[in-house]
């Protein structure tokens, strides 16, 4: 459990960092309107950067099935961060950029083997469910909101599977909020 | 395993409780009332197709029993909503006449139809959330959405396929990313 903990601090802290880089800073004086939904975006935005560096950090130390699901997850993850980018941009905001993989590296827990790696996924997903279905709640409404579901959709899926791979029930709950 | 299953639960019941709290006032209008209607009567749609599959046997019963569970909370939970929002009662529906054809197609006919009648769901919450008025009613859809979305993942796995078939679940135009399967 105390491992647990820590391992969810330590993945919590390498989002948190790379919000505080970008995402959380004000608006540019000719930045997107308040309100707009560029912020809550970009705070999104950063917890997929982390999520990327997460999964290649993961997958080193996974066998090879494991390995290629997990890979197979970070592809989508990155087409989340360039629709989320796109999205931002349009909106008049500045997208933050994702921090060198060894500033990821330092902030991630030590994973030790396969079972650590899905255990670090699994938070990470249920991290990434919760944010989008936050920002869902948050945004005007229109293509945002759906984007915000297409992509909070596609993290329920990745929980799932991850969950697979660990040998636990796929889809244990008939409401998928992130917090379980 | 055991604190899975209460994980799941607190979840579970967290999402339903939000559902339930988010009925304190009359709807804000008949858009709304009308979008969980139309949602309500999709998930009973989807309930008795399970429910029967796993009746006649065609599916595995387990999983067939566990999203035909689902579906019911999920009707369960709009269905008191709407009920305290507008007083409204149950919702009509009609019989499914792609449903006897799926069955009859045996496991992998049915399997395909529900895949089919998921993906829909998926595509129906993520269409309603951008209409709805009510902000409130707007995270709860969205982790039915989202459970939908792993039934996704369930029924692939049965029918063998890749589990992951695309980055944007349903795909949005003009977001291009990774599509396969």
């Amino acid at each position: 459990m105390v491992a647990r903990i820590t391992r969810r601090g330590a993945l919590a802290a390498a989002a948190l960092g790379v919000t505080a880089c970008g995402g959380g800073d004000a608006p540019p004086p000719r930045g997107p309107r308040p309100g707009s939904g560029a912020g809550l975006l970009n705070s999104v935005l950063a917890l997929e950067h982390s999520g990327i560096a997460a999964y290649a950090a993961a997958a080193r130390v996974s066998g090879p099935d494991t390995r290629a699901e997990l890979r197979a997850i970070a592809d989508q993850e990155m087409d989340h961060v360039a629709r989320l980018s796109k999205l931002i941009e349009r909106l008049g905001g500045h997208p933050v950029q994702g921090r060198p993989a060894a500033e990821y590296a330092r902030t991630l827990p030590r994973l030790r083997d396969e079972r650590d790696a899905l255990l670090l996924a699994r938070d990470l997903e249920e991290r990434l469910v919760r944010a989008h279905l936050d920002a869902l709640a948050k945004l005007p409404a229109g293509d945002l909101r759906r984007a915000a579901a297409a992509i909070a959709a596609s993290e329920a899926e990745h929980l799932a599977l991850v969950r697979n791979l660990a040998g636990a029930p796929p889809a244990p709950a008939a409401f998928v909020t992130g917090t379980s | 395993m055991t604190l899975d299953r209460r994980a799941a639960l607190a979840a579970g019941v967290t999402a339903a409780g939000a559902l339930v709290l988010a009925a304190p006032a009359p709807a804000r209008s008949g858009a709304d009332k009308q979008v969980l209607e139309q949602l309500i009567a999709l998930e009973i749609r989807l309930h008795s197709a399970y429910e029967t599959a796993a009746r006649r046997r065609v599916v595995d019963a387990g999983l067939a029993n566990l999203l035909a569970g689902h579906e019911r909370e999920h009707a369960d939970g709009l269905a008191r909503v709407l009920k305290r929002r507008s007083g409204g009662g149950a919702v009509a529906t009609v019989p499914e006449p792609e449903l006897n054809r799926a069955l009859s197609g045996g496991q992998r006919g049915f399997l395909r139809f529900a895949l089919r009648s998921e993906s829909e769901a998926v595509a129906a919450y993520a269409d309603a959330v951008t209409r709805l008025g009510d902000p409130t009613l707007l995270q709860p859809l969205g982790s039915v959405m989202t459970g939908h979305a792993q039934h996704l993942v369930l029924l692939r796995k049965a029918l063998g396929e890749t589990v992951l078939t695309r980055a944007f679940e349903p795909p949005e135009r003009g977001a291009g990313g990774t599509q396969s399967g």
